[in-house]
């Protein structure tokens, strides 16, 4: 009884319109957030003690971080899902997460590089944190590269479903890379059950942004799952209902 | 704030902006992207099926099917 729902969503049908019928509920909250949450760091959030205004890069760096990471452990887990129990719609939540995963990874590395400048003195070190977070974006690339190289959309699933499980090794390597070696990167300065390294008037707007970030991906990834789910069922009989 | 003070941003305006706008470049192109995508995708799939209609047949060809199958079974 308790896995109705699950097998019911899991039927393509069932996930194209779920999608739909989520996407505006998720979407417009996301973007209230974040303009709520970007003018809060901008503007009233006072400017910290050592690094003065650039730390306000961190509003957007740090969201972007988690999402990199977060985007693509749902991606290995959906290829995971699709590779060993064939699902269908699994391989296609996958494929709907390369791009927005890609593009939270690029804007982590830009931010990151631009908050670097004034802060280390540099654009771009061979540090750990930062090395294993290029790796990602190249993982992010090859799924991508893999995806378009395939005709039959079957093959380009498994291939990439492969490279996402062999890839979400480099995962943990990003998180306890600045624990396991000297990184030039600062360790975690967020915490869901402990206290936070930040003070409490600079951390609200980096939670509400972290959520503003996850409403976003999951409205883009309703969009990318539904554009998805129509390539891969064109010619089913349930689609030309929804077409007509 | 004064407006100066908000795009100076104590001396770090260019990096402040610049990393909040290429922000702003890459969420919007992200959400207009896949928004983009699902709906070529659905034209892509209404002009087959006009196409299908036109020719007279309401299923798709033996072809088609065949290579659908083969795509399922994987």
């Amino acid at each position: 009884m308790g896995w109705l729902w699950f097998h019911r969503l899991s039927s393509p049908p069932s996930a194209y319109a779920f999608a739909r019928r989520l996407r505006p509920w998720i979407f417009w909250p996301a973007i209230i957030l974040l303009l709520w949450s970007a003018y809060e760091a901008l503007f009233v959030v006072p400017p910290d003690y050592q690094q003065g205004d650039v730390f306000r890069i961190l509003y957007v760096h740090v969201p972007a971080a988690i999402m990199s990471t977060a985007v693509y452990s749902a991606m290995a887990i959906a290829a995971a899902i699709g590779l060993i129990w064939r699902m269908k719609l699994a391989h296609a939540v996958a494929a709907a997460c390369v791009l927005p995963g890609t593009v939270f990874t690029a804007l982590t590395l830009v931010t990151g590089s631009i908050w670097g400048r004034p802060t280390w003195g540099t654009y771009w070190a061979w540090d750990p944190r930062l090395t294993s977070e290029l790796i990602l974006l190249l993982l992010y690339l090859g799924n991508l590269s893999l995806r378009g190289a395939f005709e039959d959309i079957g093959r380009a699933d498994r291939a990439s479903a492969v490279l996402a499980i062999v890839g979400a090794a480099d995962i943990p390597i990003i998180k306890y890379s600045v624990v396991w070696w000297n990184s030039l990167h600062q360790g975690a300065s967020l915490s869901v059950f402990g206290p936070s390294a930040i003070a409490p008037s600079m951390v609200a707007p980096v939670w509400v942004m972290i959520l503003a970030y996850f409403l976003f991906f999951g409205a883009v990834l309703c969009d990318g799952l539904c554009a998805e789910i129509v390539r891969r069922e064109r010619n089913a009989q349930w689609l030309t209902r929804v077409l007509q | 704030m004064t407006l100066h003070a908000a795009l100076s941003m104590g001396g770090y305006g260019a990096y402040v902006w610049t990393s909040y706008g290429i922000t702003l470049l890459g969420l919007s192109g992200l959400a207009i992207g896949a928004r983009h995508r699902w709906r070529s995708a659905i034209k892509k799939a209404r002009r087959r099926l006009k196409s299908r209609e036109s020719s007279g047949a309401m299923t798709p060809g033996h072809e088609e099917i065949a290579q659908d199958e083969t795509v399922s079974s994987r």
